[in-house]
């Protein structure tokens, strides 16, 4: 029924607006030639009438046009730009295939290329896969979110970390998707690694500002993955070794053009390899694993299936034996995600798409110590469970309008805490589990990217986002505007506006990406974040050089942003509640504000033989908290006056590339310890005061986070050979990691020197110089 | 009626949980692979005189000691402990100023509440001035009324970790003001071959804040692990506090020692060109026997 009254209404609307006008659609999918993978992106241009679209995440383009014979171009960065030539007088379904470019064959004209100034949307960034497998990466694992980190506006937490800030946006505050399914922990080994596969992925998007209606449910960034659907014509592989882990990837047809899979692992070996070495009775290792796998069926014109999912998970283990006793312990943690999706033509105006998912995170802690007939077993787990559905549609009545709407829906059910410890001693057995919270979140969207002149472009929506938990219901409008105006040929000004909502919470108190992170939902109490975003920016594309400049400058306020009260943390073992039955999260956290302001540059060029960027931002981010630092406001850890990242990529020839990247950026703010003095807590007897109280002396710190530490600054390089063999390409890197060793920080701590009779600030820095080789073979 | 309870609830989990903690903060001990002395420059940091007095008007001597802070990063030439015997101390309100004098016996500055004495509402400074010329000054309101106490239930738990007192304290909270109050405790004892009683500072330390309960019989209740068997009475008192009491006291229970999955603590100070606090309160007590 509700399909039918849908169709109907649409019908409706797209045909009152080409009644009369003899107009007809060009519509289908485009695919890469050779594998049949959906190009999403792909620029749809219509020389004559100097007008255009551009293909869906899944590939399908739709344009409706008038009467004419006409030329349409179909152009997508790294492809052969292809031209077709159409005698328009009844609607026409074409799937288009584009080719991959040769080196040697790189000319991209004016017309074909993508062009940031003609784009409505700003403060997005598009990172072509291929550019992340060429950019050095610290033990030779590509990493996405260590490229992301390397844009504009994007910041990393400390060394070697993964967390993502965005204009001055907590690592939380990022909606990371992968096929649709949020991911809540993007971590492999404490930040280090980044959980996704850069073999599995065909592409990657960043908003940072001006966020389409489509998305929501995170304050300061969306980072939209997917995966690559698997080829549909003849089995592919890759294959890489590299220091640390190895990985593996298939694709190929189930059934010809129809219906293929990828599947995809990876999982690192150090643990394997120096097990044996391991003195029998101690062993302990580290590893990581993930497994990505896609299925998906072009069940007709109209019909096609994905299923995809994500399972990774992160184990740390020891194990230690000493005559009669036997000592177990371990930390793990995960994400599985699961997406079926429904893709349909209704008609050739109206895509849509189902999607059901699923996604879990969990944290797991243990250890089980033995004395002969005696034990001791602890065992903590944390765990969010998302079950969703999405229902979104893309219509497209003209050129000049393409409608995006649809409706979500998430239950999320969270158990922030679980103990349990069992013992040879019942005095000692315990249980505790926060109680589990089951919430609600919900939003429908429209948004229009209507070209109002052939100069004024805007992107208008509007999300009306719901969240519900234990009967506190929130409902939030949040109106979206993205407005572009040509100032030239390829030159123009764009502004944005956005309202974002995010009603779940990530309690962190180390920065550092530990993976005890806690998720938690937004309560009467602890209400939800929000956040009003305004940026202003100008684009420019010098098409000769193949060259994007952006200037952006941003402004973005925050509220109900938390904060761990100072002297607590999630284990919390200083625990000084003392309001009865109240002694839950919601009272180790504080709520406050947050405001951003920056201004950032990106140089780009994605085409040609050398390909890279240099990005600049300069940044300010406050945090201002009535319980923290006595209610005044402080720059956040993560503020960063400037940040600078350059990134090269020179193609020498077919067999070598080389590239290099440089990044820079004022140190954290933190808070030091300047100076101590004795503590006089008031007692009502005489003689009891000074000293006699914990604690006996504290620590002056100054002002919150008024230290700096020292700057960041790193260099990494790399050479790539590729040789073409009988049956594969095979490519064989090396890369050096911190060329020139700076000991950049990881944390201070402070230490008494007894020689000196002072205090000493000391430094951890983790990697200094660290060369690494990996092969790969394609085949 | 509004509620504080004591704050060991949950000090059995906690136990537990520190068990985790050690885990998670060896993990990342492995990962830390290179430390060595900061090569940053440190903020310029010196010792600032250090403040501390609670008044009130039933005391019959007004006391403020005074000692110094250490910086960290310098070279340690103070004994963070010691008390300062040769700073100027005096105190200015309503009557005028007067100075106080240091009695080597007690550690403080003293003056007699008959020569200068501490009024309900009335406000108090207190300026220091070191032998080196640096000066600290702070502030404080004595609250308007004493607070009474209208009963108190003591109950005796018995649980696998030993026996406690369930103690409550109730009273009617003052309508119409921010009201900021502490319990405390001390109980008395007398020692064979020993004539006179003996008082000792149970270290009972519930803050409790009126904020979002103004004018409520209200309650704040704690858990007593009595030390001696011997006791032969115990004093409870009800403080009706300055802010400066309240926030310095609240501070030090927050504070979060060398936890490294914590934030930094702050300490409060309301002490002007140096750290400490000066604070005032009335109270009013409540005498059982068990």
């Amino acid at each position: 029924m509700f399909k039918k009254l849908l169709y109907i209404s649409l019908c409706v609307l797209s045909f009152a607006s080409v009644l009369g006008q003899s107009k007809f659609t060009v519509s289908g999918y485009i695919t890469e030639t050779g594998s049949k993978e959906n190009l999403p992106g792909v620029t749809v241009y219509i020389p004559k009438l100097k007008t255009g679209t551009s293909s869906n995440n899944y590939g399908f383009y739709s344009i409706t046009l008038p009467k004419d014979s006409l030329d349409i171009i179909f152009s997508y960065v790294g492809f052969k730009a292809k031209k077709i030539s159409v005698n328009l007088d009844k609607d026409i379904s074409f799937n288009i295939e584009l080719g991959a470019q040769e080196l040697a064959e790189v000319v991209v004209t004016a017309e074909q290329s993508k062009k940031v100034s003609q784009e409505t949307q700003m403060s997005t960034i598009d990172i072509p896969i291929e550019q992340i497998k060429q950019i050095p990466a610290f033990l030779g694992e590509k990493d996405v979110l260590k490229v992301i980190q390397l844009m504009p506006g994007v910041q990393k937490g400390s060394e070697g970390s993964t967390g993502i800030y965005v204009r001055g946006g907590g690592p939380d505050q990022n909606l990371i998707i992968l096929d649709e399914a949020p991911v809540y922990n993007a971590n492999h080994l404490f930040g280090f690694f980044s959980v996704f596969n850069g073999d599995a992925l065909k592409s990657v998007e960043l908003i940072k500002g001006g966020f389409p209606a489509r998305y929501g449910g995170r304050l300061s960034s969306v980072i939209d993955l997917q995966m690559k659907d698997g080829n549909k014509e003849k089995i592919h592989g890759e294959a890489g070794i590299g220091i640390i882990s190895s990985r593996l990837t298939l694709e190929g047809p189930i059934i010809k053009n129809k219906c293929s899979f990828l599947v995809s692992a990876r999982r690192t070996y150090i643990d394997a390899l120096i097990y044996p070495f391991l003195p029998k009775d101690n062993k302990g290792g580290y590893y990581f694993y993930d497994l990505n796998a896609k299925f998906n069926y072009v069940i007709s014109d109209k019909d096609r299936v994905y299923l995809s999912g994500y399972f990774g998970r992160d184990k740390f283990y020891f194990r230690s034996k000493y005559y009669d006793s036997e000592t177990k312990a371990g930390l793990d943690w995960g994400n599985a995600t699961g997406t079926l999706r429904w893709n349909h033509l209704f008609h050739s105006r109206l895509f849509s798409n189902l999607s059901l998912i699923f996604t879990n995170y969990q944290l797991g802690i243990n250890e089980t110590e033995k004395y002969k007939t005696d034990y001791f077993s602890l065992k903590y787990i944390s765990d969010i469970r998302d079950l969703g559905a999405k229902y979104n549609f893309d219509f497209m009545p003209s050129p000049n309008h393409y409608i995006k709407f649809g409706i979500a829906s998430t239950w999320h059910h969270f158990v922030p805490q679980a103990l349990v410890v069992k013992s040879s001693n019942p005095n000692d057995d315990f249980k505790s589990k926060s109680r589990p919270i089951d919430t609600y979140e919900g939003g429908i969207y429209v948004e229009d990217d209507w070209r109002v002149t052939e100069k004024l472009k805007m992107n208008i929506g509007f999300r009306l986002s719901a969240f519900s938990s234990r009967g506190d219901n929130f409902f939030n409008p949040e109106p979206r505007a993205s407005v572009r105006y040509l100032l030239g040929n390829n030159f123009s000004i764009k502004s944005s506006y956005a309202v974002m909502n995010q009603y779940l919470h990530l309690l962190s108190n180390t920065g550092i990406g530990l993976p005890t992170d806690l998720w938690v939902p937004a309560t009467n109490k602890v209400k939800p974040q929000q956040s009003q975003q305004i940026a202003l920016g100008l684009a420019k594309d010098l098409t000769d050089q193949n060259l994007t400049i952006t200037l952006e400058g941003y402004y973005k306020w925050m509220k109900n942003v938390l904060n761990y009260k100072e002297g607590s943390s999630f284990l919390d073992v200083n625990d000084n509640s003392n309001v009865e039955g109240q002694s839950d999260w919601q009272d180790k956290v504080v709520s406050g504000t947050g405001l951003s302001y920056g201004a950032e540059v990106l140089i780009q060029r994605k085409v040609g033989r050398f390909t890279g960027w240099i990005g600049y931002t300069l940044s300010w981010t406050w945090l201002q908290f009535d319980s923290l630092n006595f209610g005044v406001r402080y720059p956040a850890r993560y503020d960063r006056r400037h940040d600078i990242s350059v990134v090269g990529i020179y193609k020498l020839n077919d067999h070598i590339t080389i590239s290099s990247t440089w990044v820079y950026g004022t140190g954290n703010a933190i808070t030091l310890p300047l100076s101590s003095y004795a503590v006089e807590q008031h007692s009502p007897v005489l003689g009891s005061g000074l000293g006699y109280t914990y604690p006996s002396s504290v620590n002056d710190y100054g002002k919150k986070n008024s230290f700096r530490m020292a700057p960041y600054h790193r260099m990494d390089i790399g050479i790539q050979f590729h040789k073409k063999l009988k049956r594969c390409i095979r490519t064989f890197e090396f890369s050096v990691y911190n060329v020139y060793s700076r000991q950049n920080p990881f944390f201070y701590y402070t230490e008494y020197n007894y020689n000196f009779r002072r205090s000493r600030l000391m430094q951890v820095s983790l990697f200094p110089i660290i060369p690494s080789v990996s092969w790969s073979y394609k085949f | 009626m509004s509620r504080s309870d004591g704050g060991l609830e949950r000090k059995k989990e906690l136990e537990k949980m520190k068990k985790i903690k050690y885990i998670l903060f060896a993990s990342v001990i492995l990962l830390s692979s290179c430390k060595r002395e900061a090569n940053v420059k440190l903020p310029a940091t010196k010792s600032h005189p250090v403040i501390y007095g609670y008044i009130c008007p039933d005391d019959t001597v007004i006391r403020i000691k005074v000692t110094q802070s250490q910086p960290l990063f310098e070279t340690s030439t103070t004994d963070i402990y010691a008390p300062v015997m040769d700073a100027n101390v005096s105190l200015s309100g309503q009557q005028g100023n007067a100075q106080l004098v240091y009695n080597p016996l007690t550690e403080y500055y003293e003056i007699k509440a008959t020569s200068y004495s501490i009024n309900l509402g009335a406000t108090y400074k207190v300026m220091v001035i070191m032998s080196n010329g640096e000066i600290a000054t702070a502030e404080t309101q004595v609250p308007l009324s004493a607070v009474p106490i209208s009963t108190i239930t003591v109950e005796t738990i018995t649980e696998k970790y030993g026996t406690y007192d369930l103690l409550k304290v109730y009273f009617n909270d003052v309508v119409g003001q921010n009201n900021y109050y502490r319990m405390a405790m001390v109980y008395a004892q007398t020692f064979p071959f020993q004539p006179d009683t003996t008082y000792g500072d149970a270290n009972v330390n519930e803050l409790y804040s009126d904020v979002t309960h103004d004018g409520e019989y209200s309650l704040i209740s704690t858990r007593y692990y009595p030390p001696f068997d011997t006791i032969l009475f115990n004093d409870v008192y009800l403080f009706n506090c300055s802010p400066s009491y309240f926030n310095y006291h609240k501070s030090l229970l927050n504070y979060s020692g060398d936890n490294p999955f914590a934030e930094p603590s702050l300490t409060y100070t309301n002490v002007k060109g140096g750290f400490g606090c000066f604070g005032a309160y009335t109270r009013s007590r409540f005498r059982y026997k068990k």
